[in-house]
């Protein structure tokens, strides 16, 4: 392919030194092939030159300066590089051609090294950015892709047929001891439901449905749970009405009891704060709960988590982060991300 | 002739407990005569009531239905499991062909249960409880290798994670459990055969017939006879290596 462009261009700088410099055919070849090999290099290593390089607008200016300096340094080489290889060329065939004419032929050589150059930068630039473009598609498809598979995941987990089936195996016993009990978990149980029913179709919720969708949850586990769950709340009043993206807290509550309190043999306290970040205007979620390693594997473990970090990375595009650890016994989830957009409710 | 039988009920929830304990009183014949909220109380329950029966819930924390029955050993008193959803106690049960209670409880299957456990106990008065080994190797080897072993004096239980073994030595009926915590040790009613199948054996390895030990703690090997070899562990201990022992230690390190 290289070879294909290159060897009529060899022929087209053999014709140029023979026209210009009264020299015959075979001595302007032998002239121009092996320093146009050479050429070939330079014109290659450009390309690392031009990956640096930013065509931004910002750095034009200090972008073109670059490509002339470089330009004349690395054509002054290989100027350098010719005239020797013409004096040697003179010594080898003991005549006065090639290094006794130098002088006439520099004008081509430097014609066609700094032409060259600046044509193999602009196919480089050219390269670049029909690259850029490219991988920007690419990613753009990955993300909506990775999007919609969270959403599906998402989705899915609002089903909830363990957490539905747990519920409703709790009213039995309730029924009979409590009725007044029984009445709450059947109300939290529609109220949870009728999120989940209602959530899909908005892209934002407010802090605030978020909160009593988790206090539902969580006012039926305590029924399950009894004392074995405490529940600490820490919410900033005047984020309520800020958005959120549906089913962030969810998940991570789950978590907490189901990998967490549910597997402590005293229970304990589950503590979520939600804040304003001052100054960044981002919301700051924290979530800690007691930990025991786990006697053995648990499964599905970090699942819910991962998927809550793909839609939250997909969403704020990089703007949101979620971070998880494991202290001696406790779990940790922080979540941080901006404020976009106001909701629209329905 | 029908006494009433003494039962226990194990669940960490105290709802399924209640629930349990309502269906038992209509039904009649079954004298409840302790719930406990875990693990550890079970135990203790048994080995000091000795019921006739006992309820166990397999979803609890830190000590399952299966540790338990493991726990209890000959002790152990005939059982009824109660499960919640989870497909792989159910398969483990499927495959022993046991019988089990899915919650929530029905009245007329638990009626069956009970009924079962009497034919049994007048039919042989003496019989001992079925074993639960094959049960909980079965559900173990769904969750992978040991990472602890549970081991019982009378009410007491002690939970030792594998990392802190240093090595098994086989007594008889029974394997004595050296730790490198104050160099203290247990005894367990365990088979040197059957254990070694529990362990991770990337980890372990049973280098003479009454030795396993922990790779992390061996030191080094040293020569003892023509050949036998000694392994020689941080703690000090000097453990004979036989000769298939030798080759399994050497195609682990």
């Amino acid at each position: 392919m290289v070879g294909l462009l290159w060897s009529p261009l060899c022929f087209w700088v053999i014709f140029l030194l023979k026209s210009v410099v009264d020299v015959t055919w075979w001595e302007a070849t032998a002239w121009t092939l092996p320093p146009m090999g050479v050429e070939l290099v330079i014109c290659f290593s450009t390309w690392y030159l031009c990956r640096m390089t930013s065509l931004n607008n910002w750095y034009l200016v200090k972008t073109i300066w670059t490509h002339i300096v470089a330009a004349l340094f690395l054509n002054g080489i290989w100027l350098l590089l010719v005239m020797l290889y013409s004096n040697a060329l003179d010594l080898v065939f003991k005549r006065e051609t090639w290094g006794a004419r130098f002088n006439e032929a520099v004008p081509v050589f430097l014609a066609v090294g700094l032409s060259l150059y600046f044509i193999a930068v602009l196919t480089h630039y050219l390269v670049l950015v029909v690259e850029k473009h490219r991988k920007a598609e690419e990613e753009v498809l990955k993300q909506s892709l990775l999007t919609s598979r969270a959403e599906l995941k998402a989705l899915k987990a609002t089903v909830h047929p363990h957490f539905l089936f747990n519920s409703l195996n709790l009213l039995g016993p309730l029924m009979r001891t409590s009725t007044e009990k029984a009445r709450a978990v059947v109300s939290q149980l529609s109220e949870f439901l009728l999120y989940s029913l209602r959530y899909g179709k908005q892209e934002l919720v407010t802090v605030r449905d978020e909160v009593e969708h988790v206090e539902n949850y969580l006012g039926i586990e305590s029924v399950r749970l009894g004392e074995r769950l405490q529940l600490r709340f820490d919410i900033d009043e005047t984020i309520l009405d800020a958005p959120i993206l549906p089913l962030t807290l969810l998940p991570l509550v789950e978590n907490a009891i189901k990998h967490g309190i549910g597997q402590c043999l005293d229970g304990g306290t589950l503590s979520i704060a939600i804040k304003n970040v001052p100054g960044s205007g981002n919301i700051h979620i924290t979530i800690t709960n007691p930990y025991e390693e786990p006697s053995r594997p648990v499964r599905g473990e970090g699942l819910g988590l991962r998927t809550l970090k793909q839609r939250i990375g997909a969403y704020y595009d990089g703007r949101g982060r979620l971070r998880s650890w494991k202290d001696e016994q406790t779990f940790n989830v922080e979540l941080e991300f901006p404020k976009v957009k106001e909701v629209k409710n329905e | 002739m029908n006494e009433a039988m003494t039962a226990i009920i194990v669940d960490d929830e105290a709802l399924a407990r209640e629930s349990l304990k309502g269906a038992l009183e209509s039904i009649g014949g079954i004298d409840i005569i302790r719930e406990c909220s875990n693990g550890f109380e079970a135990v203790q329950a048994v080995h000091e009531l000795t019921p006739d029966l006992v309820f166990l819930d397999i979803q609890m924390p830190r000590l399952d239905g299966f540790d338990v029955v493991e726990l209890l050993g000959k002790e152990t008193p005939f059982i009824i499991f109660v499960t919640s959803y989870d497909e792989y106690a159910l398969r483990a049960f499927e495959a022993e062909a046991l019988d089990y209670l899915l919650k929530p409880v029905k009245p007329e299957r638990l009626l069956k249960a009970i009924d079962r456990v009497r034919r049994v106990r007048e039919q042989v008065q003496a019989e001992v409880a079925r074993p639960f080994e094959t049960l909980i190797d079965r559900h173990r080897d769904s969750l992978g290798p040991l990472n602890r072993v549970l081991i019982r004096s009378g009410t007491d239980v002690v939970i030792l994670p594998v990392g802190d073994i240093i090595y098994f030595e086989a007594q008889d009926d029974y394997v004595r459990i050296y730790t490198h915590k104050e160099g203290k040790s247990y005894l367990k009613n365990e088979r040197m055969t059957h254990l070694e199948k529990l362990l991770d054996l990337r980890n372990f390895c049973r280098i003479h017939r009454s030795y396993i030990i922990n790779i992390a703690f061996l030191k080094k090997i040293e020569p003892y006879t023509k050949d036998s070899r000694l392994a020689i562990l941080q703690g000090g201990q000097k453990l004979p290596i036989s000769r298939s022992g030798y080759t399994r230690l050497m195609e682990l390190l």
